[in-house]
């Protein structure tokens, strides 16, 4: 009774997905580590254990420490010392110190059984800016606590150690926080190579190899820029008032649950208070002018690798922005088709797009655009002298960066 | 709900290696109380001052920084002097350990230290144990195994605690309160977790008692092939075959050959003559035993403790205890003809009781020790042909030497 209170217990703090034998939950990877292996295999028979402290599985290493070859190097000056002179004190002392080493592995080894780790590298991600991908573990063993875990982690070209510094309780569970800062665009490896343990005695490095992981793609770095107002361009243009859908600055309609990518600003603190979780504000839209961001990648035009980064950064920012003020109706890069932008997830998409964006030679421009049914107002992204860019509306820029 | 226990934080966890680093310092130097060793000082020293420094352990820190700088090389010039004085290796190096462990026992320890100390105790520990052979050594060991074991453990954790770095200090450590870090120890120990350790700890025992019992003893000299390949050289003096280039050598090894524990000094003749080998054949290169000889050797055909000879009986009570030291020779050092010979365990032996001689089957590996009663001591063969001319006078008529053991 009082383990399945606790396994539900468990459940509700760590969410969908927690139970290391499920399978992983969105932004999660799936559960690694001894005890998601053993439930798996079901039935973990005497023999295989047997068999696997014998001849361990592939990635596993156990290697002595500094102290630990310190005292193999006394075993044996003792051994040695022993057999010189027949002498039982010196064979008592030999005994004990190969049975601390036996003592030793089997402690490792009890330390790092039924314990289960996972990833959660849920975005957004962004070059330039710190995200917190964590590492949760969990403790199956029903009466020891774990101690001393560190987790070798990469991501890209850069790697860190963690450690668990506090008892990670039997049944229990906990999260390391692990900041990593994306440095560019584009595709990064977040992986765990592997888990590691100096317990109990520090005698033995005991490592697990891991190869748990993600791929993420990391949107291009959100850029400061000028609007020109001379252009009257970004003039607000109402249709007929405001409409009856939610945007973001019309007239307050409800209340809703906060869900990833809302902005801050829009949270209703108080309600979330009342709630306890986060509620966000909707607003009534506004009828408003919107744009397409057009984006072509010209190797011709985009010669110099950092003005290429700064146009692509530059179309994220604004993306983001027309989208908050409802004013982004779609998105075009080079010969792709139009994406009509209706819903953050869409935005979404555009960024991932330019996540893995490089120039290109002699791309073909698209012509489905007006059949899609865009807006005909085009925001055309394009250099402006040696390193700068520009945002291009009906012939006059309207933004800089 | 269950309530998590409490973790000890890394300041009760140095705390905690500041205590089991005194009590193991402490109960390893008073083992030398079961030794005949004069450290009575650095006993009396570590007796005093390292209970007070565990227990008042702001002294430590509060030690000023020359005493840190002086510390080894005094304790370094200490041991030199008392080698020069004294010219005993082992007491000197057991009061070193000692000066060495108290250093340790007031100093502030990082993780380092703390495997310092574990290793100066187990040196005084199992030499005591060797020397003594005492049944407390059993006691003792046990207890420096599970306090180290503790120790190494809270090394470990608080090696994790301070982020997988080797903890060197945290501070505020010294501002300890005894009763208090017990009480949170307490609290922290799930007592399910304490009985599966000593348990644990109960199957160390078992297994070192195993191992003790199946590790194999082996007679190095009579088993590896090694022994057989590596080309004898006469250090000694003492093999079959001298050859005159070897002189050099043999005068040069000074090293102890044998020494002689005797029940009745007054049993030892003043000017004793021991005999082991001997060379009756010149080859041109030297000096070796005939072949003639070696034939004259008769060997028992199975391993015995005792050996009988023929030497002397009747009210000789007299027992010679003869420590041989190995790589000397398989020639046993006799003083003349013997009635028992006894070795600790089953020896080979091969006697040529016409000179009076006694050989190993090989030369030994190991100190050997063997008791030999009944011993002629006159240093005298009496060759029946020569006899009938001459009268030899008894060598037992001649002064005896003062009391006391011999060596060569």
């Amino acid at each position: 009774m009082v383990k399945t209170e606790k396994n539900l217990r468990a459940n509700a703090t760590a969410g969908p997905g927690a139970e290391p034998w499920t399978g992983p939950a969105a932004g999660y990877t799936e559960w690694q580590g001894p005890w998601a292996s053993s439930r798996r295999r079901r039935v973990q028979r005497w023999r295989s254990l047997l068999w696997a402290l014998i001849y361990p599985p592939r990635g596993q290493r156990i290697a002595p420490t500094i102290t630990g070859v310190l005292l193999i190097a006394v075993s044996l000056g003792i051994g040695t010392a022993a057999y010189n002179t027949a002498n039982n004190i010196l064979f008592i002392t030999l005994s004990l110190l190969l049975s601390c080493l036996v003592l030793s592995g089997v402690l490792s080894w009890l330390n790092l059984r039924a314990v289960a780790w996972r990833l959660h590298y849920a975005g957004p991600w962004r070059a330039g800016q710190t995200q917190a991908v964590g590492l949760e573990l969990r403790n199956g063993k029903g009466l020891l606590p774990t101690y001393g875990l560190w987790f070798d982690l990469s991501a890209g070209a850069g790697s860190e150690r963690r450690h668990l510094e506090m008892r990670l309780d039997p049944g229990a569970g906990t999260r390391l926080e692990w900041p990593v800062k994306a440095l560019r665009r584009g595709r990064l490896q977040v992986r765990l190579l592997a888990v590691g343990s100096l317990f109990p005695f520090g005698f033995l490095r005991k490592a697990v190899a891991s190869d748990l992981g993600a791929e993420v793609l990391v949107w291009p770095a959100a850029v400061e820029y000028r609007r020109h107002t001379e252009g009257a361009a970004w003039r607000t243009v109402r249709s007929d008032g405001q409409v009856n859908r939610f945007g973001q600055s019309g007239d307050l309609r409800a209340l809703r649950r906060y869900s990833p990518g809302d902005s801050p600003r829009l949270v209703h603190w108080k309600a979330s208070a009342r709630l306890r979780h986060l509620m966000v504000r909707q607003f009534s839209a506004e009828g408003m002018e919107g744009f397409t961001l057009r984006l072509i990648t010209d190797a011709a035009v985009w010669t110099r690798p950092e003005q290429f980064e700064l146009a692509l950064s530059f179309a994220a920012t604004l993306a983001e922005d027309l989208f908050r003020l409802e004013r982004l109706q779609g998105v075009e890069i080079d010969d792709q088709p139009p994406l009509v932008v209706r819903r953050l997830r869409d935005v979404e998409v555009f960024l991932d797009r330019l996540a893995e964006l490089e120039p290109m030679e002699r791309p073909r421009l698209s012509a489905q655009a007006n059949a899609t049914g865009l807006a005909l107002r085009a925001l055309n992204i394009e250099p402006q002298g040696a390193r700068g860019v520009a945002a291009i509306l009906d012939g006059k820029i309207t933004a800089t960066a | 709900m269950e309530k998590s226990r409490p973790q000890l934080s890394l300041i009760e966890l140095f705390q905690l290696r500041w205590f089991l680093g005194g009590l193991i310092g402490l109960v390893s130097a008073w083992t030398l109380f079961y030794m005949e060793v004069d450290a009575l000082l650095a006993l009396a020293l570590i007796t005093l001052a390292v209970p007070v420094f565990t227990f008042w352990p702001h002294l430590a820190k509060a030690l000023p920084p020359f005493f840190h700088r002086l510390a080894f090389p005094l304790i370094v010039t200490i041991f030199a002097l008392d080698l020069w004085s004294n010219r005993e290796p082992l007491p000197s190096m057991i009061r070193l350990d000692l000066m060495l462990l108290a250093y340790r026992c007031v100093s502030p320890r990082g993780r380092r230290e703390d495997l310092q100390l574990i290793l100066l105790s187990l040196f005084l520990v199992v030499v005591t144990g060797v020397f003594t052979v005492s049944p407390a050594f059993v006691l003792q060991i046990l207890f420096f195994t599970g306090a180290s074991l503790c120790l190494l453990l809270a090394v470990t954790l608080s090696d994790a605690r301070a982020g997988g770095v080797a903890a060197t200090t945290a501070a505020g450590w010294e501002r300890v309160r005894w009763r208090e870090l017990f009480a949170r120890v307490r609290t922290v120990l799930d007592l399910r977790v304490v009985a599966l350790a000593g348990a644990l700890f109960a199957g160390v025992v078992a297994l070192s008692a195993v191992l003790f019992l199946a590790i194999p003893r082996v007679e190095i000299s009579n088993n590896f092939f090694l022994d057989k390949l590596i080309t004898k050289k006469s250090r000694t003096g003492f093999s079959e075959d001298v050859r005159f280039g070897e002189v050099v050598d043999i005068t040069e090894d000074t090293s102890m050959a044998f020494a002689v524990d005797v029940s009745d000094p007054a049993a030892v003749p003043s000017e004793p003559y021991w005999r082991m080998v001997v060379l009756d054949d010149y080859s041109g290169q030297g000096f070796r035993m005939s072949l003639g000889l070696r034939n004259s050797f008769r060997a028992r055909s199975q391993k015995t403790p005792v050996h009988g000879g023929v030497g002397r009986s009747g009210d000789d009570r007299t027992v010679w205890t003869v420590y041989y030291q190995s790589g000397v020779s398989r020639y046993l050092p006799l003083l003349g003809g013997f009635s028992r010979l006894s070795f600790g365990e089953p020896q080979g032996l091969s006697q040529s009781r016409a000179l009076r001689l006694a050989a190993l089957q090989s030369e030994p590996s190991k100190m050997v020790a063997y008791r030999v009663e009944g011993m002629d001591t006159d240093g005298v063969l009496e060759d029946k042909r020569f006899a009938v001319d001459k009268r030899v006078r008894s060598y037992e008529s001649r002064n005896r030497r003062p009391p006391g053991s011999e060596e060569e």
